[in-house]
């Protein structure tokens, strides 16, 4: 804010006699370039599903970081599973009943898994990343980009960026494929 | 329109020393009370929203959202977050990073019977960085506790909530001997009422391998790197907020509270309204050939009902500025220990403006019956009343 402020106040100011030249007018000047928010790309999300996909739990169980993995998966995990301003979500394996799919149930968060067992949840749930360059999240949310919302069924392929005996699963994702929206 | 003068109204006040003491006892009554209720309402959203900052990362266990004493994470994400987030807050070259255990235990003075039965005290385990990450903490008297001792720092408004308990002295926490060193304060923030004990002590005390919460100064850290951070760390099964949105949700939890508060208020006022509305009814009935002879004499009976409205409000307002009064002086600071800690009743402006409301509207409504009786007469009945 005091930067935009500081801005403001040096742009409104009138350029000092002393600076600028009696004879020529100033030489209009281009505005500078605003640093771009980053985005996600647009050619991330493909039309075609990727193939040999398989089921988060069983990845989880064979892959290495640095493979290249084709994963099926169902958006949630816990109450926000998209990480705000981080291109950074939470998706489970399709045979976890999410609560929508539990008779009865007026969860509402229905994508949390509040009723798995926490073992089930960590064997069977990942975390889904659009890295830069450099392999950092781009620092903006995923949700509501190409289709990616909560219960949304997704095929994805990407390279596994970290992986452990502890259940943490995390892959950098280079094609999404949005096989079934949320229900809205 | 000819008004009657307004020193009309102010003497005739003094006519009836007795119904005037009513009515104004009657509105201070009333605004007294939802000067109180408002205080209490203020006093509770500024102390919780004065115990969160905004700076601070609140991690807790998934599912725990709701209630840090419900929370459970494993004693391995302070270090964690710790060593995976650039940016925080440094003290001494170390990362800002608190891991605590909050709990609401039974503490009692010692020597009494059924200690498991007193009432619940909010018993929070720390370490050191815990005064990093809380800056309104500071120890007034004494020291803070020695790691693995059975010592306990108390919070200047939890000592009063056990009885004999002083500095020095030894208190009952969950059935064990714990020894009162030091005297914290924290003033304004729900923390003034709370125990502080070593987080090893606590832990073993409560016989828990968890912890409840980490809580981190961000510094120049982004909140976002450490949401990032718990939606990746699958096996610590932990969500990030800031500590500030944490206490909003638990002031939004409290809310039904604060309208109890109020409701009852009001309901008690109603019987206050309900004894002015009478004594003044009482008051201006007996006035009925006094308004006959002003129309008779010329004045309209908008004049005259401005005139009581004006004698009946003097009178309201009178009582409302004798209960601000009484507030600034009683209840404003007052403290009300709950579980969670303690808060001081505020009597701020909106505060002191709903009491002043009050007295105003008593005034203004509490006249419309005794003005309908009195100008409703036909002028010949009026004289003859």
């Amino acid at each position: 804010m005091l930067t935009l402020i500081v801005s403001a106040i040096l742009l409104a100011t009138p350029i000092s006699p002393l600076s600028s030249s009696a004879i020529e007018p100033p030489k209009p000047t281009a505005p500078p370039a605003a640093p771009k928010s980053p985005a996600i790309p647009k050619d991330l999300f493909v039309t075609e599903k990727p193939l040999d996909a398989k089921p988060v739990g069983d990845a989880k169980k064979v892959a290495k970081k640095g493979d290249t993995v084709v994963i099926e998966a169902k958006i949630g995990g816990r109450g926000e599973p998209f990480v705000k301003n981080r291109a950074v979500f939470m998706v489970a394996d399709r045979k976890l009943k999410s609560c929508d799919e539990i008779p009865g149930d007026n969860c509402p968060k229905p994508w949390d898994y509040c009723c798995e067992p926490a073992e089930s949840k960590k064997a069977n749930m990942m975390t889904v990343q659009f890295v830069d360059k450099d392999g950092k999240p781009l620092k903006v949310a995923a949700q509501g980009e190409g289709g990616l919302e909560p219960l949304a069924l997704i095929v994805f392929e990407g390279t596994v960026a970290e992986v452990d005996d502890k259940g943490n699963f995390v892959v950098n994702a280079t094609k999404v494929f949005v096989e079934k929206p949320a229900k809205k | 329109m000819k008004f009657l003068p307004f020193d009309h109204a102010i003497r005739n006040l003094g006519r009836s020393p007795k119904r005037l003491a009513l009515v104004v006892a009657g509105s201070a009554l009333v605004s007294f009370l939802l000067l109180g209720a408002v205080a209490f309402a203020r006093g509770m959203e500024s102390a919780l929203a004065a115990t969160g900052l905004a700076t601070n990362a609140l991690v807790l266990g998934a599912g725990s959202e709701e209630s840090v004493e419900r929370s459970e994470i494993s004693p391995t994400t302070a270090e964690a977050l710790a060593a995976d987030i650039d940016g925080l807050a440094q003290v001494a070259g170390e990362p800002a990073v608190s891991p605590e255990i909050h709990l609401a235990l039974p503490v009692s003075p010692l020597g009494r019977g059924a200690e498991l039965d007193a009432p619940p005290v909010l018993v929070r385990g720390f370490e050191s960085m815990a005064f990093a990450v809380h800056p309104q903490v500071r120890l007034a008297e004494g020291r803070w506790p020695a790691r693995g001792a059975d010592e306990i720092a108390a919070g200047i408004e939890a000592i009063a909530k056990v009885q004999g308990a002083s500095l020095g002295s030894t208190v009952l926490v969950a059935g064990e001997p714990f020894e009162i060193v030091g005297v914290l304060a924290a003033p304004g923030t729900a923390m003034h009422g709370e125990f502080w004990m070593r987080l090893d002590r606590l832990a073993l005390l409560t016989q828990r391998t968890t912890h409840s919460c980490v809580v981190a100064a961000l510094g120049d850290a982004d909140f976002d790197d450490i949401d990032a951070f718990t939606a990746m760390r699958l096996d610590l099964e932990t969500v990030a907020m800031r500590e500030s949105d944490y206490y909003a949700r638990l002031t939004e939890f409290f809310a039904p509270i604060r309208m109890l508060v109020l409701v009852t208020a009001i309901l008690i006022s109603t019987g206050g309204v309900l004894g002015g509305v009478h004594a003044m009814y009482a008051a201006f009935a007996s006035r009925v050939r006094e308004a006959g002879t002003l129309q008779a004499i010329g004045f309209s009976r908008a004049a005259i009902a401005v005139s009581l409205t004006i004698e009946s409000t003097v009178a309201c307002v009178a009582g409302a500025l004798l209960a601000a009064a009484a507030g600034l002086l009683f209840l404003d600071g007052l403290a009300i220990r709950f579980s969670m800690g303690s808060f001081g009743l505020s009597v701020d402006g909106p505060a002191v403006l709903a009491g002043l409301s009050a007295g105003v509207l008593l005034g203004l409504l509490g006249a419309v019956p005794a003005i309908l009786r009195c100008l409703t007469l036909p002028i010949p009945s009026a004289l003859r009343s």
